[in-house]
C-alpha cells in the first residue's frame, strides 16, 4: 500500500495544481463566450461564467499521466477505463450544457460511461459487502455497471442547489473514497481518488460561497461519474452508497415527487423561494419537487452560504457511516 | 444545531442501521437457502431466488427510506407554514 502513496500524492498535487492554474482563464473565456449562468440565490443576480467543469477530463488527464509514471503496467488498464468512463460522461455533459438533453436521453447516454469499464474488463463481479463478505454476482455485475454510472453523475447533477455544494460534498466524497481505499488496501482506487480530491477541492475554491465560476452539467456529471467509476474499480460499492446517501436521497425524492424523468426548466415550481434579505426558503407548494435543500430549508431558513455548509455537513455524517461500513468489510 | 435539522441526520443513520441488518437478514437466511432439487437447474433456480430476493429486500429498504423522509418532510412543511400563518 505504501508504493502506491508516492503516485497518489505526485497526481493529488498534480491535480490541484493544474486546477488552480487551469480555471480562472476558463472561466474569462467562458465569460466572453457569453457561456453564463444567473446565480438564483443572490438578489443581485449575478451572471458566473458557466460549464468550468470542462476542466475535470483536461486537469485528471495530467494527474493520471503524472502518477501513470509511477504506478506498475498492471494498473493501466483500470486507469484508461476510468479515464474513459470520466470522459464520455463529460462529453455528455457539455451537450446538455449546450444543447440541452432531454430528461430520458441524459440518463440513458451517462450510462454509456459504463462501456469502457466493460469493455477493458477491469470490474471485478466478485463485490464485498459487510458482514456478508464476497459475493459472486457474474451476471447481474456487469449489467448493472452501466447503471452505477448513470445513477452517481444523475445524482450529483440534481445535487447542486447553491453556491459549492456539489464541489464541497464531492471533495469529502472523494475523501472519503481515498481513506477507504487505504483501510481496504485498493492501491488503484486511491490514485484514482486522490486525483480526484485534488481537482474537487481547487474547484471548491473557486465555486464555494459567492461563486467566481459554475461547473456546469460537464462538471456535476463527470464528477458523479467518477465517484460510481471508483467504487467499481475498487470494489467499494456499498462504501460509496452510504457516502453518498445525501445525493441519492435527493434525486430519489426529486424523482418520486415529480413521478417522472424532467428537465430543471420543466418544473411548475421552484422548491425554494429567496427573500429580501438574502434568506433561502422552503416553499410550501404541493406542486414543487421534494429536494434535500428544501428539507434542510423547511427545518430553518438559512442563508446560501448555511445552506451549502449544511448540505456538506450531512455528507460529512454519511461519509463517517461509510467509513465505519469499510471497517465492517476489513473484519 | 436546530433540532428539525437533527432530524434529517436521524433519518441517514437509521437508514444505514436499517442497512446493516438486513445485510446480517441476508448473510443469515438468504444466502444459505436452497431448493430441495440436487441439480444443476436446481442450483441455478436457487440463485434466482435468491437473486430475487435480494432485489426485494433492496426494493423494500428504499421504500422504507423514502417514505420515513416524506413523512419527515411534510411535518416540517406543516410547521413551517403554521409558522408562517
Amino acid at each position: 500500500m505504501l508504493s502506491s502513496l508516492v503516485p497518489s500524492t505526485v497526481a493529488f498535487i498534480l491535480s490541484a495544481t493544474s486546477t488552480f492554474i487551469l480555471i480562472p482563464p476558463v472561466a474569462k473565456c467562458m465569460r466572453k463566450k457569453g457561456i453564463v449562468g444567473i446565480d438564483v440565490h443572490k438578489v443581485s443576480k449575478p451572471e458566473i461564467p458557466e460549464m468550468v467543469g470542462i476542466t475535470f477530463p483536461i486537469c485528471l488527464a495530467i494527474a493520471l499521466l503524472g502518477g501513470l509514471f509511477l504506478v506498475p503496467k498492471e494498473a493501466f488498464p483500470q486507469i484508461l477505463s476510468f479515464y474513459l468512463t470520466v470522459l464520455i460522461v463529460a462529453l455528455v455533459g457539455i451537450l446538455d450544457d449546450l444543447k440541452g438533453l432531454g430528461p430520458h436521453t441524459k440518463p440513458l447516454l451517462t450510462a454509456l460511461g459504463g462501456l469502457p469499464i466493460l469493455a477493458l474488463g477491469t470490474y471485478n463481479p466478485r463485490p464485498t459487502l459487510p458482514f456478508v463478505g464476497v459475493t459472486r454476482l457474474h451476471y447481474i455485475y456487469p449489467l448493472s455497471i452501466p447503471l452505477a454510472i448513470a445513477v452517481t453523475s444523475n445524482a450529483m447533477n440534481m445535487a447542486d442547489p447553491v453556491n459549492g455544494c456539489m464541489s464541497g460534498s464531492s471533495s469529502i466524497l472523494f475523501l472519503t473514497l481515498a481513506l477507504a481505499s487505504i483501510a481496504l488496501g485498493r492501491e488503484n482506487a486511491l490514485l484514482l481518488a486522490l486525483s480526484c480530491l485534488g481537482y474537487a477541492l481547487a474547484l471548491f475554491y473557486y465555486n464555494r460561497y459567492p461563486a467566481r465560476v459554475f461547473t456546469g452539467d460537464v462538471g456535476s456529471l463527470s464528477l458523479g461519474a467518477a465517484i460510481g467509476a471508483i467504487a467499481i474499480l475498487g470494489q467499494m460499492e456499498i462504501v460509496a452508497v452510504v457516502a453518498m446517501m445525501p445525493q441519492i436521497m435527493n434525486a430519489f425524492t426529486i424523482l418520486t415527487s415529480v413521478g417522472r424523468l424532467f428537465e430543471r426548466r420543466e418544473l411548475p415550481e421552484r422548491p425554494t423561494k429567496i427573500s429580501s434579505d438574502n434568506r433561502i426558503y422552503a416553499s410550501t407548494s404541493r406542486k414543487a419537487p421534494i429536494t434535500l435543500a428544501r428539507m434542510i430549508l423547511a427545518a430553518k431558513p438559512m442563508e446560501e452560504r448555511e445552506l451549502a455548509l449544511e448540505f456538506i455537513k450531512l455528507t460529512a455524517f454519511s461519509s463517517i457511516l461509510a467509513l465505519i461500513t469499510a471497517f465492517f468489510m476489513v473484519v | 444545531m436546530k433540532k428539525a435539522i437533527l432530524g434529517i441526520y436521524g433519518i441517514l443513520l437509521l437508514v444505514w442501521v436499517i442497512m446493516l441488518i438486513l445485510l446480517i437478514v441476508a448473510t443469515k437466511f438468504l444466502i444459505p437457502l436452497e431448493l430441495p432439487f440436487p441439480s444443476p437447474m436446481g442450483t441455478i433456480l436457487s440463485s434466482v431466488m435468491r437473486t430475487f430476493l435480494g432485489i426485494a429486500l433492496a426494493l423494500a429498504w428504499l421504500y422504507g427510506w423514502k417514505k420515513l423522509y416524506e413523512e419527515y418532510f411534510w411535518r416540517l412543511v406543516k410547521a413551517l407554514e403554521k409558522k408562517l400563518s
